[in-house]
């Protein structure tokens, strides 16, 4: 079976395509490539010659007569998986046995193959699909560092919170929460886009580390009899700020959601849509 | 697998004259022709 992946012509003969196959002897592999890839030996023909073989019956005219045609086999495991042919149809014949790199006929053997094609645009596509892998990566990764970071007059998307893990879809509101630093009072207590409406501000607890007790105002006799509900008020672990009706509650800046010890480094704030 | 082909084009018309030029793939145990191609075609 011969199939024709490339070709290009001057004298506009075509070419099956690449997903065509003709079995030996039919259509197009009627031609002189067939005879080459029978013999399996570099050809290097004149209009002479490739006459004399016609009328031998080796093989017919197939497409537009030329003046010469320089054909080497492609050679795989022993085998002949393919011909690459030039070939030309006017003038002086300007093919010789002494040409050069691939198509030189002295040259054997044939270094060129299409396993080795193939294995080139398979890793071609290998890195092309990692490219896209990449680049959906770092679009998901953009989006879930964005996902908080509502725009003026948008509302947040609901994927986007869910993937973040910063928010989800509450019957008909959306719910998330935006950590942010509490330091940015101004922007902490407003709410992100005019649909949005801020319903409570939680401060992060410092991490339970010594540094993160001693300011937290943890002291070891409290921690040996456990926190008492003024120590956990104090600490100001979790403070809900409930927003009246629809308008946005904007606290001072001695607002109950700092710490009595001052040390809370950032909030989460919680806005529904 | 065209830009390979296309590729390997432009170097032999680097070396020679390659106005006309065809690369032929060839395989003996290949199955029958039609099944290729209904199996392509998903048929």
């Amino acid at each position: 079976m011969m199939n024709w992946p490339f070709g290009v012509d001057t004298a506009g003969d075509t070419f099956a395509g690449p997903n065509v196959w003709e079995p030996m002897g039919t259509g197009e592999s009627r031609g002189i490539t067939s005879y080459l890839l029978r013999k399996g030996t570099p050809l290097l023909l004149t209009q002479a010659e490739i006459d004399e073989l016609v009328a031998l019956g080796e093989f017919s005219y197939v497409g537009v007569r030329g003046v010469d045609w320089l054909g080497v086999p492609l050679r795989s495991e022993g085998r002949t998986v393919g011909a690459m042919v030039v070939q030309s149809y006017e003038g002086d014949p300007p093919h010789t046995e002494h040409g050069q790199g691939p198509l030189d006929l002295r040259r054997e053997p044939r270094r060129l193959c299409p396993q080795q094609g193939r294995a080139i645009e398979e890793t071609r596509q290998r890195e092309r699909r990692a490219r896209a892998r990449e680049r959906r990566s770092a679009r998901a990764r953009r989006a879930a560092r964005h996902a908080g970071d509502v725009r003026p007059g948008r509302r947040p998307d609901p994927g986007d919170l869910r993937r973040a893990g910063r928010g989800h879809r509450d019957r008909r509101r959306i719910v998330w929460t935006d950590p942010l630093p509490v330091h940015d009072r101004a922007r902490a207590f407003a709410s992100p886009t005019s649909r949005c409406r801020l319903i409570g501000l939680a401060t992060r607890r410092p991490r339970d580390t010594r540094a993160g007790r001693r300011q937290r105002g943890h002291r070891a006799d409290l921690d040996r009899g456990g926190p008492t509900v003024r120590h956990r008020r104090r600490t100001a672990e979790v403070v809900r700020l409930r927003a009246r009706s629809s308008s946005v509650t904007r606290p001072t800046a001695s607002s109950r959601c700092r710490t009595s010890t001052g040390s809370t480094r950032s909030a989460m704030r919680t806005c529904v849509c | 697998m065209q830009d390979f082909y296309a590729e390997i084009h432009r170097i032999v018309g680097e070396l020679m004259f390659a106005e006309n030029f065809y690369v032929v793939l060839y395989d003996e145990d290949r199955p029958d022709d039609e099944l290729a191609v209904r199996r392509r075609h998903g048929g």
